[in-house]
């Protein structure tokens, strides 16, 4: 999940695999900025197959905190 | 319409980056918006990429556009865009109509939708004036859910009903303005459906209604409209017969096997003839490539009593048993009309791929099993969308086939003056004619090869050009004794004081051959004499398919000024220095 999550971050934001890590947020990745916040929020949703509710958009600051609510979010879909 | 998801469209728009570098060519598009459009952004590059244009962007800020469009000074001016579009979404533009539907008077709805209309307009017309290029304005998309429930429809007075007013009167308002045009939001919400076209929860985070497939059938129109104004237009169909205009196998199901007619399965292929004789009504040119004996096909098209399109549709038709590929080039030398504004229709895999890989130009389109979706396949194919339509479309079909007649002819003679004297042309010649201007404009957007500078002007821009006291718009119009051709060419000369320029000089491909260029550039330099220039200016801009007339300005006696690297010439011509072109003695020309 990890991996596909970097290639996403990657696609999105234009960096290197390389340079992501938990605290890549927007004040350190430059293209990351609300227009490119929802390419990454699409393209998660696309690719994974779900659907964020607006509080868990608005709360996805960094890499470690989309980390979490993508793991939570795939837990709940596994359980239904 | 097939959709993309967005990761595939951030791939593949970085792939064709790096491909085609340097060869698209640039589209400004300015947003004056009261909402964030800007999720478009990488549809919009896509789609435009895969037809060679590269899109470059500027959003206006929110809810700012009369502080844009007002300051000569603002961004907006600076970026001069090519396209500008207009897009207000009405839960901006009133929360009256929106929110508040029902508690609100009838007076006080009416004024609001007049407010919204007379600041439409204030905009378009002042946009036009600017010459801005070409405005799209989004119309109204109503309402997800009616605020009325069922009685909302019961009434031209309720909820719905009032959006569909708003947005026939902003039809109204762009008629006006003949570089206003609609993009149908409303109805491509309902083509796609309105729970699929919206997404809550982007509205509530950042102002954007839209959701992601929305966003992609919004920019499949930028594109259609871009293609049109940039003259890329496809003119001609081109049908197979077996299982494509009708069911069946002629050669082995024969005249009476075949399915066509008011019953399942010949019922799809009626449908689907019906299709294309709408685009034939439209002015697109037919032919048939098939696998058939002529004498078999000829049969069915002009005896079965089911069939919907006939022998006099079609503008060439071929049945024989060359490859297809052969013969669809056949077909472009013949009608005279070029590879690249062709589509070809089959349900045959294996010529489908012959003549794709073959003649990459041709658009083709592999017909799926299921015969019900053909007509809608035609319907939906956008490829041969146009923003006018005149008289010389309906006719388009006799003119191509009178073409064929003239070569027939033709043959018969061994010296060409003999031939042509024996036509009996007329050239009408008409100045500022401000009823030639809708075929003008098509004209300057079709025209490829026998046109000097390759611009594409509107009919907005063709109008005020004949309004306009320093500029002369010529239009030329051929008859000979197998019929009207109607306008075939037109030019525009621009004067500045003692001197003029020809801004444009093209002739439609199915009138040359004869002389008619000699014939019209020496009328449009008789009348600029009239006017009292001393000298006259030209140019040649190259395009890939301007080739032919790369030397006509040298040959007909002016002089080369410039030449960068044979991509732009400018010429002069002084009547008192340079030889004069003469007007061939065949022509009976009036002006």
């Amino acid at each position: 999940m990890e991996k596909k999550l970097k290639d996403i971050f990657s696609e999105v934001f234009k960096v290197k695999i390389s340079e992501i890590n938990d605290k890549s947020s927007p004040d350190n990745v430059e293209q990351w900025d609300s227009l490119k916040h929802t390419n990454l929020i699409i393209a998660l949703e696309e690719t994974f197959n779900i659907s964020f509710t607006p509080d868990e958009m608005i709360e996805m600051l960094n890499f470690k905190l989309i980390k979490i609510i993508l793991t939570q979010k795939l837990k709940g879909t596994l359980k239904k | 319409m097939e959709f993309i998801n967005l990761r595939d469209a951030i791939k593949s728009t970085t792939l064709l980056k790096k491909k085609g570098n340097k060869n698209f060519q640039e589209i400004k598009i300015a947003f004056l918006r009261n909402y964030t459009v800007e999720k478009i952004i990488p549809y919009v590059e896509l789609f435009f990429l895969n037809e060679g244009y590269l899109p470059k962007f500027y959003f206006s800020e929110y809810d700012n556009i009369f502080q844009n469009i007002l300051n000569d000074n603002s961004e907006y001016y600076k970026f001069v865009p090519d396209l500008t579009i207009l897009a207000m979404t009405t839960s901006v533009v009133s929360e009256k109509l929106t929110y508040n539907f029902v508690e609100t008077i009838q007076e006080d709805l009416e004024s609001e939708m007049n407010r919204i209309i007379s600041q439409v307009k204030k905009i378009v017309s002042f946009l036009s004036k600017k010459k801005v290029g070409t405005i799209l304005v989004h119309n109204f998309e109503t309402p997800k859910f009616p605020a009325l429930g069922i009685l909302d429809y019961q009434s031209k007075k309720y909820q719905v009903n009032s959006f569909r007013k708003l947005n026939l009167e902003l039809t109204d308002v762009c008629e006006k303005y003949k570089e206003a045009h609609i993009v149908d939001i409303d109805f491509l919400q309902r083509f796609l459906g309105t729970e699929e076209a919206n997404d809550r929860r982007y509205w509530h985070i950042e102002k954007n209604p839209y959701g992601q497939k929305f966003l992609q059938c919004i920019a499949q129109d930028y594109l259609k409209f871009t293609k049109v104004l940039k003259g890329k237009l496809r003119k001609c169909l081109i049908l197979d017969l077996d299982n494509t205009l009708v069911g069946g196998i002629l050669g082995e199901d024969g005249f009476e096997g075949i399915k066509i007619g008011k019953t399942y399965p010949g019922s799809a292929f009626t449908n689907f003839q019906r299709s294309i004789l709408n685009l034939y009504n439209r002015g697109i040119i037919l032919g048939i490539c098939s696998k058939n004996n002529i004498e078999d096909v000829m049969e069915v098209l002009d005896k079965h009593p089911d069939m919907v399109l006939h022998s006099k549709h079609f503008s060439i038709i071929k049945a024989n048993w060359k490859d297809k590929a052969t013969n669809i080039t056949n077909i472009s030398k013949e009608l005279n009309i070029g590879l690249d504004s062709l589509v070809f229709v089959d349900d045959n895999p294996f010529e489908i791929n012959l003549v794709k890989t073959k003649l990459p130009y041709v658009k083709v389109i592999q017909l799926p099993k299921d015969p019900t979706s053909y007509a809608d396949i035609i319907d939906g194919l956008g490829v041969f969308d146009s923003l006018s339509y005149s008289s010389e479309d309906k006719q388009r079909t006799k003119m191509y086939q009178e073409e064929v007649k003239r070569k027939n002819f033709k043959e018969n003679f061994t010296n060409l003056d003999d031939y042509l004297s024996t036509l009996a042309m007329e050239l009408e010649i008409k100045k500022n004619d401000p009823f030639s201007s809708p075929r003008i404009a098509q004209l300057c957007q079709r025209t490829n090869q026998f046109n000097l500078t390759s611009k594409r002007y509107t009919e907005g821009e063709i109008k005020s050009y004949i309004e306009d006291k320093n500029v002369d718009v010529f239009s030329v119009r051929l008859k000979d004794k197998f019929g009207d051709m109607g306008i075939v060419g037109a030019a525009i000369v621009k004067y500045e004081s003692e001197k003029a320029v020809i801004d444009s000089f093209l002739l439609s491909c199915r009138s040359l051959g004869r002389g008619i260029e000699n014939a019209f550039l020496r009328c449009c330099l008789d009348e600029i004499k009239e006017r009292g220039c001393k000298f006259v200016n030209s140019y040649y801009f190259k395009t890939k398919k301007n080739k032919q007339v790369e030397k006509f300005f040298d040959e007909k006696g002016f002089q080369l000024l410039e030449n960068k690297g044979g991509l732009e010439k400018k010429f002069i011509f002084d009547r008192l220095k340079h030889s004069l072109v003469e007007s061939p003695k065949y022509f009976d020309i009036s002006i």
